[in-house]
């Protein structure tokens, strides 16, 4: 699967077998980010081949 | 995938293996936090409880959920905003905490380490962590205020995350007194305003989808000084194997809440006042007031 990530301002494009893995290779779990498609959110199987995706990481603050 | 009452879902609550849609995920979170709430006997009718708030997710969702509860059970409520002194990021965060309270109607106060300590965190040179000073001095100022400010309670948007993350870090360190401290309702005497924690049974990822689904403005700002902390690699680890079993979290705070009772009575100290400040110890001198020492010797 390829995906175009959505993070911090800048779009990067990822490969992986999973959702997960992508989530990985961005430094992030399915526990510390919320997925949004076209600006709703979405579970990770809803997430499909050249999709753009935008990742909310759920840490903030201090 | 659909939810169980038909609509779309855009949760997957692993832990329980739900599927939920918007308005399901947020009636869930709301059951949470009254559950909490009636469990630990946190908010009483007539109570005088002030929120310490940021303007990030955690506090700006326990000033929303309590605004609500108060149509079922009459308390008051109100606002303590802390500025650290972090140029570039904690005024963001402050406009968005004022602008929260004036939205709900909620009266808020505002109080700098400036005005209190005569010092910005970003003078700070430490020799520790930032963190460690932001954190010491503001837990100071809010109990502090909320004393002179005649607030009964001091509510804080402590979760899931961080108070599994507490508990872990101060059994790393070593430190078993702060380990005896980290439960749903905490009060030490003389001076201290009992401090609760509604959201404490609620993950940081879902006090976040709770914000979004329910359009609640949040600043998603993060601190610059966050990098720095121990929390950082604890939270990684804690993520990490709630990835890989789904449950970790919940049964880790599960424990350290059954062990809690044997806690407090074998590791916790009589608190005496600061011989400066007098404000609440456990040495002669509080914290606060050591690092303004240190500080001023630097």
């Amino acid at each position: 699967m390829r995906v175009n990530v959505f993070l911090n301002k800048t779009t990067v494009t990822k490969e992986g077998e999973t959702v997960q893995e992508i989530l990985e290779k961005c430094g992030y779990t399915i526990e510390s980010v919320i997925l949004l498609k076209e600006g709703r959110v979405v579970l990770e199987e809803e997430v499909s081949d050249n999709d753009t995706i935008e990742l909310l990481p759920v840490a903030s603050g201090g | 995938m659909r939810c169980r009452c038909g609509r779309k879902a855009v949760y997957y609550r692993r832990q329980s293996g739900q599927y939920l849609c918007e308005q399901c995920f947020s009636k869930s979170i709301d059951r949470k936090f009254r559950a909490t709430i009636r469990k630990h006997s946190l908010v009483n009718k007539g109570d005088n409880i002030a929120v310490g708030l940021s303007g990030g997710k955690d506090s700006t969702v326990l000033l929303h959920l309590l605004h609500n509860l108060q149509e079922r059970r009459p308390f008051k409520l109100a606002a303590i905003i802390i500025d650290e002194g972090i140029k570039g990021y904690r005024s963001k965060t402050i406009k968005r905490a004022v602008e929260t309270c004036n939205t709900l109607g909620i009266r808020y106060h505002i109080f700098s380490f400036e005005e209190e300590f005569n010092i910005t965190l970003d003078e700070i040179e430490p020799e520790l962590t930032h963190c460690s000073y932001c954190g010491v001095f503001r837990r100071y100022l809010l109990n502090k205020k909320s004393r002179e400010l005649n607030f009964q309670k001091l509510a804080v948007g402590l979760n899931l995350d961080d108070e599994v993350q507490s508990i872990l870090m101060n059994l790393l360190r070593g430190d078993l007194f702060r380990f005896g401290r980290t439960g749903p309702y905490y009060t030490e005497k003389p001076h201290f305003v009992p401090r609760i924690k509604p959201l404490r049974e609620i993950s940081e990822k879902e006090i976040m989808l709770y914000a979004v689904v329910n359009q609640i403005p949040v600043d998603h700002s993060v601190c610059p000084y966050a990098s720095e902390a121990f929390r950082g690699d604890i939270r990684n680890f804690l993520d990490y194997m709630e990835s890989k079993r789904p449950t970790t979290k919940y049964s880790l705070l599960r424990s350290y809440d059954r062990l809690l009772p044997v806690l407090q009575k074998e590791l916790t100290r009589d608190t005496p006042v600061c011989e400066r400040c007098g404000e609440p110890c456990v040495d002669r001198l509080c914290k606060t007031c050591k690092m303004l020492e240190e500080i001023r010797k630097s």
